[in-house]
């Protein structure tokens, strides 16, 4: 028997039609209410450029840190002749160093991020938080990169400040639909090896894969003292599985498939679901990984602004 | 024993499997949806996989319950075991029978009478009896008619069941109360069996059911036969006057009956029956003479929707006259017929309606005695009477004409006086008292009897009579001041002086002698006054005749009135309506015992009397009061019945009998008033034989269960559509549980 297939197919409210790059998901309006927000980091970071954030390197800078004893090399300008003539001792100075934020955004490109039960996919929702994320980021003059990953990293993508850069970047990911299997954790690890400097990472999956070796890999960027964000993307229907009647659900990464009755299910399966949700979000509090939860039925940029303001305020 | 009264629903059991079907066909057309990951949907089919397949298999098993219960319900399952039915009384049992006697049970519905139904149904009944039973058997007529008095043994099933086939029913009405009331005594005679059954089989007629009360209502009283004085004036065949003669034993009393009997009453027929039939007629004039046309006017009845009826008139068996007209149902119409001049002596005749489903009262017979003249005798002596003959030999032609014939008082005995239409006494008395008794026979017989005094009687003389309007109390002569009288009509209305003009001069006399009579007998009375307020001529009804008496001569030697004016006219009326008055009745109902000395005064002992069969009727004689009385019996079968005897060996025409009516008016009773009418507390009503076996079967053996059935069906129904919605109730959502911030921070409601 030939059986009826329901088709997910990618949202025409995904990305603005003719354009490209920032343009195709973010339109003026958006761009302009997301131009007064900044994105801070909640920890020091390294940074090349003079900016607003922290950074741990101390060099010259206007503002004391701290002394050491002078050694063979230091610049005999930065000893400190107060504490000289107090102890006969030589120290120089240390002053922090204020630097811009380097910025990494990691988007999960595999299969199950196509799934979709209202006009946008997650995969999208997520390519246009990443969009809004990166705007802000460059609009502080920090500077924004990129892993696209599936089961490996498919598209890295160094971080620059340029708008232009994020153009480019946006453009790339405008060609990209979701496929393929999942590899989280393995993949984060790789790139938790592969940034050097600190950072603010940006995770935007739906973590539809193991809890604890996922957790593992976020506690690796965290060992590297890295800022993590994670963006738990989800449709409404995979938070409530709020259908009406027996499908034959089909997995699209694995293929598997089962028949079942939502009706009958969903409060076992709502139990299930927020017992995984649990799980993340208690990890990431322990390792001080700032959780969010997107749903798919948001508005994007409305959604950004809260988490920003939230975010600053937290931060004073 | 488990049966089925619509086992062919059963075939719809296979419905039990519709649930099923309908079940996997909903899983082989579940549509693919591809989904992020099935991973969650797995596990918690597995967790809940126990309680889904317990709510699919309870939903299965309710509707599965449903399907089977509907199919059972329509299938009416009905439990039968000689236990059960014992538990419901299936004990030994009286039963008894009462056949509703009626000549409508006549009426033919379909290929057979509701008579032979009737039967047929009655002897089912005392056929189906079981060995331990006791059965009686009552016919409902006029009267109660018992077929098997006292409870048989069900041994005598068969011989009775032939008999009960063998019945015929009667040419009259029924009344069913009394007979149910009978029937009810006997049940009662015997108090140790529990189980009683009453049958009441009838047709649709509602007249049997007259005499029950409704429940609460007071029993219906004894009426008594009106005396026969009254009853020649009656009109006999109007329903409303039924004799309705019920012993007070028999009076409808429901709390005579006990709790447990269960009445079966079955009306059998058609529940719209249809009948048209003649109920009466009327002849004008009532004094027929020979060469004399008359009218008969037929009143008709009909029962069903209105239709067009030929309605042809019979005179001695030859049709004279045939017309159509509409009779509305439920009403009766009126219908004449000119009738030519026939010669004179008895004529039979009769009215018919069209051949329809209660033949018997479609001929309505009658007769009509047309005489050559109006024999009048006139006794006395020839002076007294020269006026008197002078006066009634003068023909007035036209309808009437007078044959006089004048004897003097002496020769009086040897005259039949039978054979005048009436006598005039003048001057006649003092007579014997053989002559008196034959006199005031005669009057009794329908003759009319005109007495003038005269000077030859004493007071005592007059009152040796026994049928005159007054007893003169004295003989006056009249001062001479006081002579001339005028005459009043007191009752001017009276037949014999409607004709009678009063108009122009006042009519005055002068009487020199006259009776004084003070006080009038018992329905006496004065029909000409003189001015003074003594009577002038006075009447009194006796029997079927009438007698009348003068104050004054018939002569001049008391007044002038022979001279007067209004003499002639006043003896002329006199003849025509004493003639008409003892006509005799047309027609005579059907009855067991007929007097004849009134209604056929020319039959004697040596008489023979044959029915419209030629079959002989029985005369009897019976002394009262020092006469002989003749009566007929055995007057059931309507037709003309034949008079021959010494003096007239060829067979008359005599005596026309008729079905008295009430019967062919087939208003029918409604099936639901039958219940309330008999006020008893178990009574099950049937309109057809199968379902008064039915029901008998459902009373005796056993219940059916598809009420039952249909009340679980309704329950289950009930409970599949809360248990269904239970399920599909909107559960909490896990974005309701969980505290999901604008800015998308997680947290728990209890935190």
């Amino acid at each position: 028997m030939v059986k009826k297939t329901v088709s997910v197919k990618p949202s025409k409210n995904a990305r603005i039609p003719g354009a490209e790059g920032i343009a195709a998901f973010l339109n003026p309006e958006e761009m302009h209410k997301l131009s007064r927000i900044v994105l801070l980091s909640r920890y020091v970071v390294e940074g090349n450029l003079a900016g607003a954030h922290r950074s741990p390197l101390k060099g010259a800078s206007s503002e004391f840190a701290d002394h050491k004893a002078y050694g063979v090399g230091d610049d005999p300008k930065h000893i400190d002749w107060k504490v000289l003539s107090r102890t006969d001792r030589y120290f120089v100075k240390r002053y922090e160093d204020e630097t811009n934020l380097r910025v990494y955004i990691i988007l999960d490109r595999s299969h199950s991020m196509g799934y979709g039960s209202g006009d946008l996919r997650k995969f999208d929702f997520a390519c246009r938080l990443a969009a809004a994320l990166g705007y802000v980021v460059v609009k502080a003059r920090d500077s924004i990169g990129l892993f696209l990953y599936s089961d490996k990293i498919d598209i890295e993508v160094e971080p620059r400040n340029s708008f232009n850069h994020l153009h480019n970047m946006l453009k790339r990911l405008q060609a990209v639909d979701p496929a393929s299997t999942t590899n989280t954790a393995e993949t984060l690890h790789q790139i938790a090896a592969s940034i050097h400097k600190r950072a603010l990472v940006i995770l935007i999956s739906d973590l539809l894969d193991n809890e604890k070796e996922v957790s593992l890999a976020l506690a690796h960027f965290r060992k590297r003292m890295h800022d993590v964000i994670v963006f738990h993307v989800l449709d409404p229907v995979e938070l409530d599985l709020s259908l009406k009647q027996p499908f034959e659900f089909e997995d699209m990464e694995t293929g598997e498939t089962v028949v079942v009755d939502p009706r009958a299910l969903a409060k076992d399966y709502q139990a299930l679901f927020g017992e995984f949700l649990e799980q993340y979000r208690t990890s990431c509090e322990g390792m001080k990984v700032d959780y969010r939860l997107a749903r798919t039925d948001q508005s994007v940029e409305t959604y950004v602004r809260a988490y920003l303001e939230e975010r600053r305020r937290l931060s004073k | 024993m488990i049966s089925f009264l619509n086992p062919f629903f059963l075939a719809f059991g296979a419905t039990v499997l519709v649930p099923l079907v309908l079940h996997m066909i909903q899983s082989s057309k579940t549509v693919r949806l591809p989904f992020s990951s099935v991973r969650f949907l797995k596990l918690a089919e597995k967790r809940s996989s126990r309680r889904i397949k317990m709510e699919n298999f309870l939903l299965w098993l309710l509707r599965t319950l449903l399907m089977l219960l509907l199919t059972l319900a329509f299938a009416m399952p009905m439990i039968r075991t000689t236990q059960f039915g014992k538990s419901l009384g299936r004990a030994a049992r009286d039963v008894a029978i009462v056949i509703d006697a009626s000549y409508s049970m006549e009426y033919k519905a379909g290929r057979q009478t509701v008579w032979q139904e009737a039967t047929d149904v009655a002897a089912s009944i005392v056929l189906g009896l079981s060995d331990r039973d006791r059965f009686c058997v009552y016919l409902a007529g006029e009267a109660v008619i018992p077929v098997c008095e006292q409870l048989l043994d069900a041994e005598k099933r068969e011989e009775t069941a032939t008999r009960i086939r063998a019945l015929k029913p009667r040419e009259g009405s029924s009344m069913l109360g009394p007979a149910l009331m009978a029937a009810n005594a006997v049940l009662e005679q015997e108090k140790s069996r529990v189980e009683r059954e009453i049958h009441v089989i009838s047709d649709t007629h509602a007249l049997p059911w007259r005499g029950f009360k409704p429940a609460g209502a007071k029993p219906a009283e004894a009426k008594a036969v009106p005396a026969p004085d009254e009853k020649a004036k009656a009109t006999p065949g109007d329903p409303a006057e039924v004799k309705e003669v019920i012993p007070p034993d028999l009076l409808w009393d429901p709390s005579k009956f006990n709790d447990r009997t269960v009445c079966f009453a079955t009306l059998l027929g058609s529940q719209t029956p249809e009948n048209a039939a003649p109920l009466n007629i009327e002849i004008e004039p009532r004094l027929i003479t020979a060469e004399t046309p008359c009218k008969v006017t037929v009143t008709l009845g009909r029962t069903g929707p209105a239709a067009e009826t030929a309605v042809t008139l019979y005179l001695d068996n030859k049709e004279v006259a045939r017309r159509s007209i509409t009779l509305a149902g439920g009403s009766k119409s009126q219908l004449s017929f000119a009738l030519p001049p026939v010669g004179p002596g008895a004529h039979a005749l009769r009215v018919e309606t069209p051949e329809d489903s209660l033949p018997i009262d479609n001929a309505f017979h009658f007769l009509i005695r047309a005489k050559a003249k109006l024999p009048t005798l006139c006794v006395g002596d020839e002076r007294t009477t020269f006026f008197l003959r002078a006066a009634l030999g003068a023909g007035t032609g036209g309808a009437s004409s007078i044959n006089v014939k004048y004897v003097t008082p002496d020769r009086l005995s040897e005259e039949a006086l039978q054979s005048y239409v009436s006598i005039f006494l003048c001057n006649a008395m003092p007579l014997p008292g053989q002559e008196l008794s034959r006199l005031e026979q005669y009057v009794k017989a329908g003759g009319g009897l005109v007495i003038f005094p005269g000077n030859a009687a004493g007071l005592a003389d007059y009152a040796a009579w026994s049928c005159l309007p007054s007893v003169p109390s004295s003989i006056s002569d009249i001062p001479l001041a006081q002579r001339k009288r005028s005459l009043n009509w007191d009752k001017p209305q009276h037949p014999m002086l409607v004709a009678l003009k009063e108009g122009g001069a006042v009519p005055s006399l002068v009487i020199t002698r006259q009776l004084k009579c003070e006080k009038l007998v018992n329905k006496a009375q004065i029909l000409v006054s003189t001015g003074s307020g003594f009577p002038f001529l006075m009447s009194r009804p006796v029997g079927r005749g009438e007698v009348f008496l003068f104050t004054v001569s018939a002569d001049k030697s008391w007044s002038d009135f022979p001279l007067s004016p209004f003499y002639l006219p006043v003896l002329h009326q006199l003849v025509q309506y004493t003639a008409g008055a003892s006509v005799f009745s047309p027609f005579e109902w059907t009855t067991e015992i007929l007097p004849l000395q009134e209604i056929l005064p020319e039959a004697t002992r040596e008489s023979q009397l044959k029915g419209p069969d030629g079959a002989q009727v029985s005369i009897r004689s019976s002394v009262s009061e020092g006469q002989t009385l003749l009566h007929a019996e055995g007057l059931t079968k309507p037709g003309i019945y034949t008079l021959s005897g010494p003096q007239t060996p060829v067979p008359f025409p005599a005596l026309a009998i008729n079905l008295a009516r009430q019967e062919s008016d087939l208003t029918p009773i409604r099936v639901e008033e039958v219940p309330g009418l008999l006020g008893l507390k178990n009574v099950q009503v049937s309109t057809s034989r199968e379902d008064l076996f039915k029901k008998i079967e459902d009373y005796r053996i056993g219940k059916t269960l598809g009420e039952p059935l249909l009340w679980l069906l309704l329950l289950i129904a009930v409970l599949e559509s809360f248990y269904s919605n239970w399920l599909s109730r909107k559960g909490s959502k896990l974005t309701d549980t969980l505290v999901i911030q604008p800015s998308g921070k997680v947290s728990d409601k209890a935190t």
